[in-house]
């Protein structure tokens, strides 16, 4: 199997078993589910990033809009317990 | 040009795209539209992906050092020389990267290495049998396949070995190097081989074996040689000796 293959298939695989897992545990805060995916999202593309070398900066970009997007929930939270 | 990903990427894209947004406000369902963004963020992937190098480049590449092989057979065959072939660096070769193979076999390296160069043979004196045949081989030709030149320790080489043998060339699903004195133990998995063991592979080892050592050679700027190669099920285990 290709990397290009392996990765596509280990984050379709992981989504899915993340969202129907918080979907049975009755989650109903998005950002819990969105922190999660993200998370999953960023280990599986640090272990096979470096064998797809051309897709680096596209997927770099698309890496830093999904971090910004953690910060976001991040940030929302914290003043959201702080407050 | 767009490929599959491409195609796939784009309709997940546009799919999760409108499915957040129509579950969120309209549904009221948090967990579709969890999978709303999940779908989104695997859509932008596949079309990331397909930046990467085509199928279509992967075997013609294989081709193309297929073709390496048979060009090299006949030569090696009718000269019946079956000593192992010597992998120079690009260094000790003035940028251009082959092999020899020492024509008599009593491997005086150091006095074939200060030879003269007369097309396909490497002299070391008045008689053929003193010198070593050059002969380009997959391995040779692959390392243009690199972006740059490896750098020399362990986690390099093997990441140079799985970027020409999983990424570029699509030959195995992974490889694991192992750097002991003056040996390297490389393990590639999930691989695919070209056809049975041929008679050429005695001299220059088989594809992935020469791609292995080339690369080895280039990253230590040092002559390997490739000692010995086994295979099982879809797993190659190839030992390089270092030579100097």
């Amino acid at each position: 199997m290709s990397a290009r293959n392996r990765i596509l298939i280990s984050l379709a695989v992981v989504f899915t078993i993340v969202n129907i897992l918080l979907s049975i545990l009755g989650q109903t805060d998005l950002a819990v589910y969105f922190v999660i995916n993200a998370i999953a999202y960023f280990v599986i593309l640090l272990a096979d990033i470096n064998l797809v070398p051309r897709a680096r900066p596209a997927l770099t970009a698309l890496s830093s809009l999904i971090f910004t997007g953690f910060l976001v929930v991040a940030v929302l939270k914290v003043s959201q317990m702080m407050g | 040009m767009p490929n599959t990903y491409h195609y796939l990427g784009i309709s997940l894209a546009i799919a999760g795209g409108c499915l957040a947004p129509l579950s969120y406000f309209a549904l009221n369902s948090v967990s579709l539209t969890a999978t709303g963004i999940s779908t989104l963020i695997l859509g932008l992937t596949a079309v990331s992906l397909a930046r990467n190098e085509s199928e279509a480049a992967s075997e013609a590449c294989r081709t193309l050092i297929d073709t390496t092989t048979k060009n090299n057979a006949p030569v090696l065959e009718k000269l019946d020389i079956k000593n192992k072939a010597i992998y120079l660096p690009r260094k000790m070769t003035n940028g251009n990267s082959y092999a020899i193979i020492p024509i008599d076999g009593q491997n005086n390296l150091q006095g074939i290495f200060a030879g003269s160069r007369s097309h396909r043979i490497l002299e070391n004196g008045p008689y053929l049998e003193e010198g070593a045949l050059v002969v380009t081989t997959p391995g040779n030709v692959s390392l243009g396949l690199l972006p740059n030149k490896p750098g020399n320790s362990t986690a390099d080489i093997k990441s140079a070995i799985q970027h020409l043998l999983v990424e570029v060339l699509d030959m195995a699903s992974g490889a694991k190097v192992d750097h002991q004195d003056s040996r390297l133990n490389i393990e590639v998995t999930g691989t695919q081989l070209f056809k049975k063991d041929q008679p050429v592979y005695q001299c220059l080892g088989s594809p992935i074996a020469s791609i292995a050592a080339a690369v080895s050679s280039e990253a230590l700027e040092k002559p390997v040689r490739i000692l010995e190669e086994s295979s099982k099920k879809k797993t190659s285990k190839i030992v390089i000796e270092v030579l100097y």
